[in-house]
């Protein structure tokens, strides 16, 4: 029996051998260790499942042929896969869940074609997105839209967990809005081109925010615009949440010209982040980036809408940092201690406040080390991100921060709102709250995934129990309020 | 006046007109706050934040994709074996011990400010010493343990280079070498009664038995230039291959004997034209001796226009005139540039050609890309090492056709007509890559553009 089951392991070794290259095929135990799992610097235990489950290969297609030939053996061999890219989720959703092979598609990092007249670019799934916007630069053009994670994070990972909030999505609109079509590799290892609009059972709007169930993505063509020629960035304190919203709101909702980027923030996260940080307690930034009349409308109309509210404007200097360092003080939480804890909520703008009032008196007294700030996203939502800095030596504090973050989950979902990021350590929310969007899911990855080998555990599946989540939350918060 | 005024302070090199695509993190933003540090650096490892910005930048892991060759992927690994939760396998680990070019560039780019060289040159020694060496490095070893060089070649020879007429300039400061050691042993003459003005150059392995072209090249310049200099006689390898990769207990033996043997002669300056060689003085042996090595350092590319800025010396490239330079563009050698800091002189010696024009490619400096041949990538994954440096000759060509878009440079030509560096290392792995991919495109060293030219007195004009 046991010489049976090498003989296989080594048979599907070799064929995907055959079909990618040695090189780009392995089973050596560290890499497997690396690559499974996303980029969190969460403790290893606190993702259980990660031990349970590890990977028997991580495989590199080189293109679509490659990734597809790869998933139908593994579909001959009945092999668990999983899909993935950067792995800067940091939701595990990376996670072999299943065990099997992990397909990693930053191999398949080519910009296939860019039309400048069209403006829009094809390129390969697994492309950087530092890549992407240096090769569509070269050309005048820029992407409409990229998270801040963009210098460190890939195309595929973007367009299949939503690619709702970043740079670029207040202006031009999510990362949906800007594809014109995905090749999809499924996991019977045939190829879909889907495109908007393009009929069949799986839609453009199901595989953004699939997290891969229906198969791995290999090829995207995206519209892109033009560089811009005139940048602005207005920033304001404010004293209280309501004004810093209602500003916020009128910057996101101006038809002028709509942001590139809009924030805001306490001064707790300015704080975490910068030595020298603006006074009042709430900041709002926004950069404007389009034609020079344009922001310069955009400019006056900020600082008419500020001066109304009490605004006050900060430093030039400051902006300027903030800009250049986007992508880098999220990160900066993290160089300040051991564990940073995060959960991210999609919300209303007009119900920031509502949020703010349910999330402050929980950080009253700084009960431990905290932060917020919000993102602009599309469609009228906005990406909140609550921090916790901690340490998994402190137990007690660990988790009772994590607790505080699922009650502020049950609040949004309990007021219609919801959570922005969903990977796997999370996905019970989907199954508590959003039954509508699991049924419809499920049905789809019973047609197309039947054995529910791809990207398992991810939206229709959860791999953590609830009633113990709910337990440990109850019990961390109550020890940790005690201690 | 409220409380908003924060400071009158003004950030560097502010670049705000379109999206922040280029660069990673910024060493110069001042305003962010510093991470946490941690007093033992071997442990640096510990502050990584898996942020994964050094992986856009590792050549290895753009080639490989693997996620245990770039820094923060190696991270883990150590993180894991730090807390026990993987084995350390002497035999399947060694991939991830060395397959690292150590070139650093991972460092400029982190935002905690990890010393990645410093944690991963320990993490070889760690490897070794639990048994983890591959064979190709045990090779190496032995060479150098038995011959005092990487090369299995008898150290009698190791000046056969300069020797029977192949570099007379060299056999005649050999000459000198030999004869300020016989007068120093005699007692004819004291160390500290040496010229102050001499100054001995340290050929280096390579060089010596492998490059002759290299140490030719640096006596003919330096004697052309007028240059008070020896061959040291009886150098041996300084062991940047084995520090390099973590084989420390015989290189530290070699590092004594070499130091012994130039304080001995009461030498006060040491040149270089080996780029490791200078950076494994400048490092390890500094760091050995607590920075008090007792006689200066000096890359060929430092003391050239030093020397030649002090003797009113310039240089005409023999084979091209001012008014049709020479196109170049520069390679910075990792151990000349992020190890040692050295970026600015060797582009004033470029300046000081007549005849010869530089251009920049995309990445330079601190954000240079690594040529693929270091850290003993080469020797032991030799195919990774070309296509790494094929990448490094694509961008040269591209350099080159980024500045014929220039207005200002439209006369320029399409192609770079040569890519130049100071480093022995990257100059062969160029070389062996440009062979394959890019025939056209010669690969040199500095020195070797030096030796082609006229020394000339600036009042000569």
């Amino acid at each position: 029996m046991s010489q049976k089951k090498i003989t296989e392991f080594e048979k599907y070794t070799n064929e995907l051998k055959e079909i990618v290259s040695p090189s780009h095929v392995t089973t050596d135990p560290y890499e497997i260790e690396a690559a499974t799992g996303d980029l969190s610097i969460l403790p290893k235990y606190h993702y259980k499942f990660k031990e349970e489950h590890i990977a028997t290969h991580i495989v590199r297609p080189n293109n679509t042929d490659q990734f597809s030939a790869v998933m139908k053996l593994c579909k001959d061999y009945m092999l668990p896969v999983t899909v993935r890219a950067a792995g800067t989720s940091c939701y595990s959703a990376s996670t072999p869940t299943k065990g099997g092979v992990v397909i990693d598609v930053r191999r398949m990092n080519k910009v296939l074609e860019i039309d400048s007249e069209k403006m829009t670019v094809k390129c390969q799934a697994g492309i950087s997105w530092l890549k992407l916007i240096q090769a569509l630069r070269a050309k005048g053009l820029a992407p409409k839209c990229y998270p801040t994670s963009y210098k460190s994070s890939c195309l595929s990972g973007f367009v299949v967990t939503s690619g709702a909030a970043g740079i670029g999505q207040i202006k031009f609109g999510s990362i949906y809005d800007a594809l014109n079509a995905v090749t999809l590799v499924k996991p019977d290892g045939s190829v879909s081109r889907i495109q908007k609009n393009s009929g069949g059972e799986i839609t453009l709007a199901d595989i953004t925010g699939s997290f891969g169930i229906f198969g791995g993505i290999s090829e995207v063509e995206l519209n892109v615009t033009t560089l811009k020629t005139s940048m602005e960035l207005v920033g304001y304190g404010f004293h209280t949440m309501e004004q810093a919203s209602e500003f916020y709101r009128l910057l996101k909702s101006n038809s002028i010209d709509k942001p590139f980027y809009l924030s805001l923030s306490d001064k707790k996260f300015e704080g975490f982040s910068h030595v020298t940080i603006p006074s009042r307690p709430f900041f709002v930034y926004a950069v404007f980036y389009d034609d020079p009349e344009v922001t310069a409308k955009a400019l006056a109309f900020s600082k008419e809408s500020a001066d109304k509210l009490g605004g006050l404007e900060i430093d030039k200097w400051y902006l300027e940092e903030k800009w250049r360092d986007v992508a880098d003080v999220e990160l900066n939480l993290g160089r300040l201690c051991n564990n940073p804890i995060f959960q991210e909520y999609w919300i209303s703008d007009e119900k920031l406040e509502a949020f703010y009032e349910e999330y402050a008196p929980k950080v009253k007294d700084d009960k431990y080390r905290n932060a917020m700030y919000i993102m602009g996203g599309s469609n009228g939502k906005s990406r909140i991100k609550l921090f916790g800095l901690s340490d998994i030596e402190k137990s007690l504090e660990f988790f009772g921060i994590k607790a505080n973050l699922h009650k502020m989950a049950q609040w949004s979902y309990k007021n219609g709102e919801g959570i922005y990021s969903c990977g796997v350590v999370n996905t019970f929310y989907y199954h508590l709250f959003n039954q509508e969007k699991v049924q419809h899911m499920q049905k789809l990855n019973n047609s197309v995934d039947p054995d529910d080998r791809v990207n398992s555990y991810r939206i229709i599946k959860t791999k953590m129990r609830l009633w113990r989540i709910k337990l440990l939350f109850i019990v961390a918060q109550t020890l940790f309020r005690w201690a | 006046m409220e409380e908003n005024k924060m400071s009158d302070k003004k950030s560097k090199d502010l670049i705000t007109t379109g999206p922040p695509s280029g660069g990673l993190f910024s060493p110069q933003q001042e305003n962010l706050i510093k991470p946490l540090t941690t007093e033992d650096m071997t442990q640096d490892y510990l502050r990584c934040i898996q942020c994964g910005y050094c992986r856009d930048v590792c050549r290895v892991f753009n080639v490989t994709f693997r996620e245990t060759d770039y820094a923060g992927g190696r991270n883990r690994i150590l993180k894991s074996l730090n807390k026990k939760e993987i084995p350390f396998d002497p035999e399947t680990i060694q991939d991830v011990v060395y397959r690292c070019m150590l070139c650093g560039n991972c460092a400029e780019v982190c935002p905690v400010g990890i010393d990645t060289v410093h944690v991963f040159r320990n993490f070889r020694v760690r490897a070794v010493n639990g048994g983890a060496m591959p064979e190709k490095l045990k090779k190496v070893r032995d060479s150098v343990v038995e011959f005092a060089n990487p090369f299995m070649e008898e150290g009698t020879k190791r000046h056969d280079w300069c020797k029977g007429n192949a570099c007379d300039e060299g056999y005649v400061a050999w000459e000198r070498g030999v004869g300020l050691y016989r007068k120093i042993k005699s007692g004819e003459l004291k160390p500290d009664e040496v010229s102050p003005n001499l100054v001995a150059y340290f050929i280096g392995c390579t060089s010596a038995f492998r490059n002759n072209e290299l140490s030719s090249a640096t006596c003919r310049v330096l004697d052309a230039m007028g240059a008070d200099f020896i061959v040291i006689p009886e150098e041996k390898c300084c062991g940047s291959v084995l520090f390099r990769t973590g084989v420390d207990d015989v290189a530290t033996e070699l590092m004594k004997y070499n130091i012994d043997l130039i304080r001995k002669a009461g030498i006060k300056e040491v040149i270089f034209s080996c780029a490791g060689c200078f950076s494994t003085f400048s490092n390890e042996y500094q760091e050995y001796t607590h920075h008090n090595l007792g006689f200066k350092l000096s890359h060929v590319t430092q003391f050239i226009p030093r020397f030649a800025k002090e003797h009113g010396l310039y240089f005409k490239y023999k084979l091209r005139s001012k008014e049709d330079p020479l196109k170049i563009t520069y390679h910075d050698p990792c151990h000349l540039a992020r190890y040692c800091d050295v970026y600015e002189e060797p582009r004033d010696l470029i300046s000081m050609i007549e005849g010869i024009s530089l251009s920049e490619m995309q990445y330079n400096k601190k954000m240079s890309h690594c040529c693929g041949a270091g850290g003993g990538v080469r020797a032991l994954y030799g195919d990774e090492a070309t296509s790494i440096a094929d990448s490094r000759l694509d961008e040269t060509v591209e350099c080159w056709d980024e500045i014929n878009e220039d207005r200002l440079l439209e006369a320029v030509e399409t192609k770079a007509e040569s890519l130049v560096s100071a480093c022995v290392f990257c100059k062969n792995n160029l070389s062996n890559a440009a062979s394959q991919f890019k025939p056209d495109l010669p690969v040199q060293d500095i020195l070797q553009i030096l030796e082609n030219c006229d020394v000339k007195r600036k009042d000569e004009k």
